[in-house]
């Protein structure tokens, strides 16, 4: 559950920045590097989608006999019931994908709700917001969200939401700058002139410009929240036993680490994998726009 | 000065009042019936109506939050459900053992991490490969690392020891300090095997915060090395070595100490996962097999350990920087 965010108090509050140079978010200020990461981040997505229709199994199907070995009948053999560990890796994959980005989804769209009403209203609703946003950032966040979940029950969702709430208080940060920032602009400026409400002004002239930094954080999360779920689901606090999941199979295969090592090592490396296109995409997306 | 030192103690009270509030709130609003959890599904309608208010649930909630924090004042965590002894015991055994790997891994991460900063800031062949080796080693989680240290250290080479505290079966179970004791009385031996099987656990635990120690050490050297007073003292002669340790790492301590606190506090989330997979005899396990039977006592004391050392450390590693760099004591 080692989580290295990017931030510190040194980096976290988001330097407010101007609207990005137009050759910024073009593919071509970036190098080929950049460019194979971005792809294999669409390329994962894809194949993750379409992966009931690529295994020949399903997660939960007993194939064969328990302890089949690698390359046998079944490309990763099968586990301690005789299912299929590379059917159950990639169900367990798109798992770990989805959640992440669901978690991080959750998480934007309050700390950017937060962040936005704070950083338009000003005043004694700026400092309660923020207050607020500090308080839990001062708070280890995985620590809070294993007592959730713990309470709760486990279960994907009870998980989901429980590292969602601990999760929003960067995008908060960053959208209240970069509302900070777009909030002097002309633009917006000549909006309020105009006698356009606040709201809408809000809505419409200031959150499209808080977009591009939201983006860059979301992305450079996404292997930070898969590792931290995965040790959720390790400790037993992801979704119930027979589901497939990284975390919980990994755990479970322990027990056969010297007799059958495929059956742990197999979702341990897929995670790995995840993890390395996940940070990789995100630097990508992060020099995309940010340039 | 003093201003900002007693501002920052209080807010870190302040903090881990939001944290026992966390730990209430959960506690008492979460569960559908935290009596009935305490009981199991047989109980009898008079035994929970009992219960309910011997525990006091019958009260409003800042009543009951008031009781909470008396309790705690005391020490007093509630009674584990497996073990049946006050969750406060119980902790109390464990914390040795997990202090001891978290101040190994802390030496470790610190080591490592000035190692990647230093070797990132050189020019050449090596900055790539170091910042590949950094983003592939964040991306790795800590017990997929560590069961390939298991089956590579121990398995194929047979180096380390795949888990415990000690070879020694007798001490096996044994709590306490095994390896700061060991070290106080000179048995050399002895710190030698509580050594070996101290080494695999607190180096996966330190992979992640070093990287991230030592990218945060390695962008500010970077900035700094830049600097007109750097080209000065390369000007007035110093040799390479004096720049970067006299100006360089000086003014670069900053960043990376706030976050090598940082980091420290997330380590003592990721020792829970270590332990189980080392079968460390820590808080760690004590979590997961409490969570593995539904233990809410314990699970929350757990929580509410780590949770409070992370707050105090983070308090102290800012107080640290306050100490380091004068420049912050001039801002409010």
């Amino acid at each position: 559950m080692t989580d290295t965010r990017r931030g510190g108090p040194a980096t976290g509050e988001a330097a407010p920045r101007g609207p990005a140079p137009a050759r910024a978010g073009r593919l071509s200020t970036i190098g080929w590097p950049e460019r194979v990461a971005l792809a294999a981040f669409a390329a994962v997505t894809v194949a993750l989608v379409l992966c009931p229709w690529l295994v020949g199994a399903g997660e939960l199907e007993i194939v064969d006999d328990p302890f089949e070995g690698v390359l046998g009948d079944q490309l990763l053999g099968t586990d301690d019931q005789g299912r299929d560990v590379w059917a159950r890796t990639v169900f367990g994959m798109r798992a770990s994908w989805f959640s992440a980005v669901l978690v991080i989804a959750i998480g934007a769209v309050i700390g950017g709700t937060i962040g936005l009403v704070a950083g338009f209203a000003g005043g004694w609703v700026d400092t309660v917001c923020m207050r607020l946003t500090d308080a839990v950032l001062a708070l280890p966040g995985p620590l809070v969200a294993l007592a959730v979940v713990a309470a709760t029950g486990p279960g994907l969702r009870n998980t989901l939401l429980a590292v969602a709430a601990t999760w929003w208080p960067w995008y908060a940060r960053i959208v209240r700058g970069q509302v900070f920032a777009l909030s002097r602009r002309p633009h917006v400026e000549a909006a309020r002139m105009g006698g356009i409400g606040r709201v809408r002004t809000a809505v419409l002239h200031v959150l499209p410009g808080t977009l591009g930094p939201v983006i860059v954080a979301a992305s450079l999360d996404v292997g930070a929240v898969i590792l931290v779920l995965s040790g959720l689901s390790f400790l037993g606090l992801g979704s119930p036993a027979p589901a497939a999941e990284l975390g919980a199979m990994t755990a479970r295969g322990l027990t056969y680490l010297f007799n059958a090592p495929w059956i742990a090592l197999a979702p341990g490396t897929a995670l790995f994998a995840l993890g390395v296109v996940a940070n990789f995409a995100g630097d990508a997306t992060r020099d995309l726009l940010e340039d | 000065m003093r201003r900002i030192v007693i501002t920052r103690i209080l807010s870190m009270f302040g903090v881990l009042m939001l944290l026992t509030l966390a730990i209430f709130l959960i506690q008492n609003v979460l569960p559908a019936d935290p009596v009935r959890a305490y009981f199991g599904r047989n109980a009898t309608p008079e035994q929970l109506e009992a219960k309910r208010q011997e525990l006091g649930y019958d009260k409003s909630l800042p009543v009951q939050y008031v009781d909470f924090l008396g309790r705690l004042a005391q020490l007093d965590l509630g009674t584990s459900l497996r073990t049946r002894r006050p969750v406060t015991t119980d902790l109390a055994d464990f914390i040795p053992a997990t202090f001891e790997l978290a101040v190994a891994s802390v030496v470790i991460a610190g080591a490592l991490g000035v190692m990647l900063g230093l070797l990132g800031t050189r020019r050449g062949v090596g900055t790539g490969a170091v910042r590949l080796v950094s983003v592939m080693w964040s991306s790795a989680p800590t017990f997929f690392v560590g069961l390939l240290g298991i089956l590579l250290l121990y398995r194929r080479l047979g180096w380390l020891p795949p888990g415990g505290r000690t070879s020694n079966t007798l001490e096996a179970t044994s709590t306490g300090f095994l390896f700061f004791g060991r070290l106080m009385r000179f048995e050399l031996a002895g710190v030698w095997d509580a050594g070996r099987h101290l080494l695999m656990p607190a180096t996966v635990l330190a992979l992640g915060p070093s990287v991230a120690i030592g990218r945060t050490l390695r962008g500010s050297l970077r900035d700094i090395l830049r600097d007109d007073q750097v080209r000065t003292a390369r000007v007035k002669g110093l040799t390479e070595r004096a720049v970067l340790v006299r100006h360089g790492l000086r003014n670069a301590l900053g960043p990376t100490l706030s976050m090598a606190g940082l980091q420290i506090g997330l380590l003592l989330a990721g020792v829970i996962v270590v332990e189980v997979v080392f079968s460390w005899p820590g808080l760690g396990q004590y979590l997961d097999q409490s969570i593995d039977r539904a233990d809410f006592p314990a699970i929350l004391g757990v929580v509410m350990v780590l949770g409070a050392s992370y707050v105090v450390i983070n308090t102290i590693v800012d107080l640290l920087q306050l100490a380091a760099d004068p420049r912050l004591r001039s801002q409010r």
